[in-house]
Parts: structure tokens; sequence; C-alpha cells
């Protein structure tokens, strides 16, 4: 599975020197933050940030599992209930004030308050009753058992005493907002707007004082600029597109590439309620037209993965013994055939009872990869004799007035994936309302009760079964054909060791950046001299 | 006189008025509302959690009456929050601002200076080489795009010579500078944008100032001058020259909201912190507190531009009055 994820470039990382309490790691970004206050923000570029100056009650590890962050442990009651969080001691925040359970009161009291600009408060909904037993304990009360809730008190923590009882507008607008204070292992520095972010090592961090000095974030908003600045060294990192990863060999010169899984897949959705493919047999006709490896070499010049189900193939849930459909264009033929559908007038296109086997792909605009996709698939059906006609719409037209009101045939999206693999609100037949998620009309009773069970039970080992079994049957049914995984094309300035591909990486390269270093010979802008 | 500047500055008030009321109509009826940023296909919000976002945007109330509490307010001189990041919109637009101007500034001055020399020399030595060479050399700045010109002098000068940064406003370590260290770090950096910005636009200028002096020294009364014995240089100079700068003001006029308003393309490439890259921004995720009040600065400094150059006429030709 992992033999796409080693560096490509095989530089020997040993080197004799001891890391360094040194150097600065330059990263970029096509755009600025927006709230330094983890409640607030939802873009990414602030969540690199607040990243690395907040924690949560709790994290994800390597291998998408939760662990304690600010949390030493927690317990979970017998009916799913309660969860009962147990706080680390002499945790500090980065103006010496201690951390207690107040703190994450005050936060969890943010985030439900109906003035705060705040795009979580699902997640707490069906919090009944929130308790601090001492300072560093804290007892939350569900109205019903919930495991995603878990993951929600990921959620960084905010200082109480640094917005002193600030809510609603007061909180939306606070001066914190743009200067943080968290418990990180980064302290804030500066904000130049639209220019950089600095943020300094927390020399007092609770999991010890990281070893890069210093990290930068520059704005930078043009991908090719950034490109350029990549290869004058003037940044340490980037993402890069599948064109630039194959760019020369003189671009990556001093940088380590990596490729694995983005937590992200993109697909074909049918309209389960339209005539066309209502019946499973003509969906299995098409899953076995298209040609996935086509398309990750069209579209993705190979950089990715051709998908077999909702779940990152990376993670526990996802199920490794789910065959792909196998590009088979006999077969297709046939089953279409056994359907009715032959090509009576010998135009080329399928008919059946007059009807001809013509229906509308529609996508959004701005999405290169999602058109290209589309033309490609077009050209596969137009083999078996389907022909396809592509509408590609501005974005918000086309999720309010097609999307939203189920007025479609069949589309080409994507979805991002989170660690958690509750996927309730996309498959449950209870979520087809307009503006839900279920856009497909996806109704699978046994699917249904398996994504209820999900919710509910706590037990890794069968929440894994679980889940294993949703992903099989979402495959057999067919009610998207999952098309591919793009791939995350990273590149690290060698320098650097500790970069390291695991599952979690899918969901940011950086997961582990506090632990990264720089030898002490290899030090390259020297930040500790200076002072 | 001054009966006609009032009249003129009152006049801003009701086009001020028309021009918010057409920029917040064509806001809304475009597609798409600022927290579908965040709303749209987000598994993890509930309908209600959306309609509580719109509610705190006061995006529920119909449009007219957003535009009215918007109008209110701005009478008041407060232009209200970003949508993005809720900041004063008017701090947000004077932090870009002055980056803006200097950028603009130094620019449209390499534009001017340049254009009128070459346009001048071009009108005299009419159909030379220097006049053909010019012209093609400017149409070709003209027609080439922005961005291309910039990203193969950014490889050239930056990447190849390491002479130039390639992007931004100042080094990273800006801050360590001493003072002529700082005014050389940004120098350093404006050498590039500066030079692209003025190489795209010296075309119309050029070409206006040569065609307005050509026709200039047609007139009567340059033969006269010429006839009365006067030497070239005044000919040109103090009596040609002058007549012909009066269309170039009002170009200069029209050029002011252009001062400020900044080139998106420009200040993406060159990852330059300026006002066309906060407009652009903002356009893109629908903030509409800064939108207006980015559309409403830049249209007064329009209206004020016209007016000051309806004042320059005067001063440059005699013959015109105000009343």
């Amino acid at each position: 599975m992992c033999a796409g994820c080693k560096p490509d470039s095989h530089h020997s990382q040993k080197t004799s020197a001891e890391p360094a309490y040194d150097d600065s790691f330059i990263e970029s970004s096509i755009g600025d933050a927006s709230y330094l206050n983890p409640v607030l923000a939802s873009d990414s570029a602030s969540s690199s940030i607040n990243g690395l100056v907040f924690n949560g009650l709790i994290k994800y590890g390597p291998q998408i599992q939760l662990t304690g962050d600010l949390a030493e442990k927690w317990e979970v009651s017998k009916d799913g209930l309660t969860l009962q969080f147990y706080l680390k001691k002499n945790v500090l925040w980065h103006d010496g004030q201690p951390f207690t359970a107040a703190d994450v009161q005050y936060t969890f009291e943010r985030l439900i308050d109906p003035e705060v600009k705040t795009p979580y408060s699902s997640n707490y909904e069906k919090v009944k009753k929130f308790e601090v037993l001492d300072p560093a304990t804290i007892r939350i009360t569900y109205s019903e058992p919930f495991v995603p809730a878990l993951e929600s008190w990921g959620m960084g923590i905010l200082p109480k005493h640094i917005f002193q009882g600030a809510r609603g507008k007061e909180f939306n607008q606070h001066p914190a907002n743009k200067k943080p204070i968290g418990t990180g292992p980064y302290i804030f520095k500066e904000w130049k707007t639209d220019e950089k972010i600095i943020l300094e090592a927390n020399p007092r961090y609770f999991e010890g004082k990281p070893h890069i000095a210093r990290y930068v974030f520059r704005i930078i908003p043009d991908d090719a600029v950034e490109f350029m600045e990549l290869r004058n060294k003037s940044i340490d990192t980037m993402v890069l597109t599948p064109d630039q990863y194959q760019a020369y060999p003189e671009f990556f010169e001093g940088y380590k590439k990596y490729r694995f899984p983005r937590a992200a897949y993109t697909y074909i959705g049918f309209n389960l309620t339209h005539p066309l493919f209502k019946e499973k047999r003509i969906r299995e006709a098409l899953a076995y037209a298209i040609n996935k490896k086509e398309l990750v070499a069209g579209v993705l010049l190979g950089m990715g993965i051709s998908a077999t189900g909702p779940f990152l193939p990376l993670s526990w849930a996802f199920d490794p013994e789910v065959k792909d459909f196998e590009f088979n264009l006999n077969r297709a033929k046939k089953i279409l055939k056994e359907e009715g559908w032959t090509d009576s007038n010998q135009d080329g296109i399928l008919d059946k009872e007059g009807k001809k086997f013509e229906f509308t792909l529609m996508t959004n605009q701005g999405n290169k990869m999602r058109s290209l996709t589309a033309e490609i698939i077009q050209d596969q059906l137009k083999k078996v004799g389907i022909k396809i006609n592509i509408r590609i719409i501005e974005w918000s037209t086309f999720i309010k007035n097609f999307i939203d009101r189920r007025d479609f045939e069949a589309i080409i999206l994507g979805w991002t994936l989170s660690p958690d693999p509750d996927i309730y609100t996309i498959w449950h037949s209870s979520q087809i309302k307009e503006g839900q998620y279920n856009f497909v009309s996806y109704d699978n009773p046994r699917v249904d009760m398996l994504l209820e069970a999900g919710r509910k039970t706590f037990n890794q080992k069968e929440r894994e079964k679980i889940y294993k079994e949703v992903h099989r049957l979402i495959h057999e049914d067919i009610p998207y054909i999952f098309l591919y995984y793009p791939e995350f094309l990273p590149v690290v300035q060698e320098r650097f060791v500790g970069p390291a591909v695991v599952p979690l990486s899918s969901f940011g390269f950086g997961w582990n950046f506090d632990r990264w270093f720089v030898p002490k010979n290899l030090v390259r802008y020297p930040v500790m001299a200076q002072e | 006189m001054k009966r006609y500047l009032l009249r003129r500055i009152l006049l801003i008030i009701p086009m001020l008025f028309g021009i918010s009321l057409l920029t917040f109509g064509v806001l809304h009826l475009s597609p798409g509302k600022p927290t579908d940023v965040v709303t749209d296909l987000n598994t993890k919000m509930t309908l209600e959690a959306k309609q509580k976002l719109m509610t705190l945007y006061g995006l529920d109330k119909p449009w007219h009456i957003q535009y009215f509490n918007w109008f209110w307010r701005m009478l008041k001189l407060d232009f209200g929050n970003s949508f993005k990041d809720d900041r004063a919109v008017l701090s947000k637009i004077g932090e870009r601002l002055p980056a803006t101007l200097l950028l603009n500034f130094l620019s449209l001055s390499l534009i001017f200076m340049l254009s009128l020399y070459i346009g001048a020399m071009a009108a005299t030595k009419k159909n030379s080489f220097f006049d053909k060479f010019t012209t093609l050399f400017v149409y070709v700045g003209y027609a080439v795009p922005t961005f291309w010109i910039a990203l193969l002098l950014m490889i050239l000068l930056g990447l190849k010579c390491g002479l130039l940064p390639i992007s931004g406003l100042r080094s990273l370590n800006y801050d360590e500078l001493t003072g002529s260290e700082k005014a050389l770090d940004i120098l350093k950096h404006l050498i590039l944008p500066v030079s692209v910005m003025a190489l795209t636009g010296l075309a119309a200028l050029t070409r206006y100032c040569r065609s307005s002096l050509l026709e200039v020294l047609h007139q009567d009364y340059i033969r006269t001058a010429r006839a009365k014995g006067l030497p070239e240089n005044k000919v040109l100079w103090k009596h040609a020259f002058r007549n012909a700068l009066i269309p170039i003001i009002t170009i200069l006029g029209l050029m002011l909201p252009e001062l400020i308003g900044g080139s998106f393309i420009f200040e993406t490439i060159f990852a330059y912190p300026g006002m066309g890259r906060l407009g652009y921004e903002a356009i893109l995720s629908r903030d509409y507190p800064l939108l207006m009040g980015i559309g409403t600065v830049a249209a007064f400094l329009t209206l004020l531009g016209n007016l000051i150059a309806d004042l320059l006429y005067a001063f440059a030709d005699p013959r015109i009055r105000y009343r």
C-alpha cells in the first residue's frame, strides 16, 4: 500500500551533528490568515498557525488514533453518555499563567454562544451538561452517545484570562484574535497583514521545547511565483501540483519530494431517483466502462490512486478487501444489452424503446481537474455507446440551483475526508432534504443501521468492523463511482530531519513539526546567534 | 469660480449615493453569499447552524434594508467590519494604501517622465528611426501580458543573476536592518514591479503626447513663433508643449483612482501587499463591507480626480474660465 510513500530522493540523512535548537522554517501560503483564534477560523492558512499556537484536549496520533494533548487521559462512561477529561497539570499559557479547566469551560461556552461567529457550533449541540469537577477535571454529559463528539475536543483551547470573559460580538472582535496566546509549541511573535506571520519556539512547551527556533509563514499569492521562490531556495517547503512535481530535477536540488494520498476523493454521483440511474445494473455497467487508470494518468499525471469507497486508503476504516470494478468494456456492453439497451438505428448511441442513452454530467467551474475528468469520461463512455453532455457551472449556482434542489442527472464532485470516519450526513437516508448532503438520494437500510451504530460504538475494534462493512456496501450499491484520491505532493528542504509519512500525514504533513530539527552543522538561518 | 467649485463639490454627494447603490445592487445580484466559503458542502454544519451564521452577518434581511443600514452607518463614516476577520474596513484600507501609493506613485512618475520625453522627441522627429523604434517599443510593452514579462524578469534578475529579490515588499530580516539598509531593501524590492508597471503602461500616454504635440506643431502660432526667429528649443518647450499638455491633464485626473486602486495582477505576482489584492480577495469571498468601503473610496477619488483635472484646465489654458 505504502509503496509510494517514501521520499523520492534517497539522500543520506545521517549526519553526526546533534540537533540544533536553532534555524527558521519558512513556509508559504496563497492566502493570509483570518482569525488566529481556532473557534472562529475555518480557512487553512489560519489553521496552520492555530495548530502551532494552540492545543486541544486531545489530538490525533500517527495512526489516526486519538491521544491526549492537554488532557492526560479521558474516560467514556459505559452508556457512552459522559466523557470525563483529566487535564495535564503544570501546563502554562505563553504569558506564564497556568492552564486550568476554567479555560476549557470558557472555550466551550463561546462555541455554543449564539452571537459568536463560529462554524463549529453543530459539533457541540448534543452536549447536555458541562461540569468542572476540579481545576483539572471536566465532565461532559451528552443527550445521546455520539462518538464523533470525542474528536470535537481537539478544538484549540483559548485562554479565559486574556479574553476576560468577552462574549458575543466582543469575542468576535477581540484584539487577541490577531495576537494569540496559546499553550502550543510556538509563540506568536508578529503578523504583517498579507506579508508574513512569525512564530517562535516556546521554551516552556509541555512536550519539550521545539528544535526549530522560528517559524515563518510567508504569503505568496501566486503559485508560479511560489515555485520560483522554491527554486531560489527562499522557502523551505511547498505543496506541488502534479505538473510541478515532474519539473526538471534542478528545481528540486536540496529538497526532498514526498507523495502520499491526500484526504480527499473525486467521484461521479448519480441522481438515484432519475429513471436512467435507478437500476443498479446500469450503474454497474458504467463502473466497468470507466478506466480509472487512464483518469489518474490523464488528470493527475499519475499522481493519484484509483478509489474504491468513501474512506482514505491509509485509514483504519478502509477495507482493503473491497475489490474495484475492473475496466472491462465487453462486460459493460453485455450488461447494457441485457438491460435492453441496443444501438437499433446504428448511430453509435444506445437506445431503448426509442430513447437514447444520453445524460448531462455537471461539475463546477474553476476546477480544471474536474472538467478534465468529465471530458475523459465522456470519451470513455462513448465507446460503449453512451452520450454525455458536459455542463460546467459557476460554483454557487451549481450548489444552490442544482445540488441542493437535486436537479441533476450526474455530477462530478469531491469530498474532503476528516480523520473520523463518520459519514452519516452523506449516506444516511434521513439526509435527503434540500440542502442536506445525501443529494444522490442513497437509501440502504443496512447502511443506515451501520451508520447509526458507528456513531454510538466507542469500541474501536467494533467500529472498525462497522465502517469496513459500510465501505463494502456502498461500493457494491454504486451510488457514486469513486474515481480517485489525488496525491499530496509536498517538498521539504533536506536539512530538516523529522518529516515522516504516516496515515495522519494525509490530513497535514506538519503533524509532527514540533519534533523536526536541523543538525547543528546545517543551520541556515541562525536565530540564536543574534539574540 | 467659488460658486462653481461649491456646486461641483455638492454634486459629488448624489453621485456617490448613486454609485454606492449600484455597487451594492450588483454585489447582491451576483451569485453566492459571504458565508458560502464556510457553509457550502460542510458536512459538519447543520442547517440551523448555517442559518445562525447568516443572521449574525445580517444577511437574512432583504437587500434594500441591508443597503439602508450600510448607508446610515457610512454617513457617520463607519464602514463597518470586514466579514473575513472582523477588522474595521477603514483600518484595513489604511494598512494597504501606503504600499500601493508608493508603488503607483513611483511607477506613474516614471511613466510620465518617460512618455513625455519619448512623445515629444517622437513628435519633433516624426517618422525618424527614433519615432518608429519607440512606437514599436511602447506597443510591445503594452501588448505583452504583464504576468509573463514579470515572470521572465524574475527568472533573469532574481533566479539566474541573483541581483534582485523575486517577490514581496521587504526581506524577512527587515526588522533587524538599520535605517538606510531598510530603505535599500525596499528599493531593491520595488525595482522589478515599478519597471514592469512602467513598461506595460507607457504606450497610451506616449501616443497621446506625440499626437497632441503634432497637432499643436501644425498650428499657426507655432509657425509665427518660428517665423519671428525663436530658437527651436523655445518653440517646442515653451509654446507648443504647454498647449499640448491640456489633453494629458485629463488623463492625469483619470489616473488618480488608479493611483490608489492598485492592480490585482501586479500585486499577486509580486506578492505585494496592496489595494488590488485586498479588493480582489474581497470579491472572491463576497466580503460586502470591505468591497463597499473600497468602492466608495475609489468612487470618491475618481470624482475628485475629475474635479481637479477640470480645475487644472483653467490653469493650463487661460481661455477656459469657470463660472
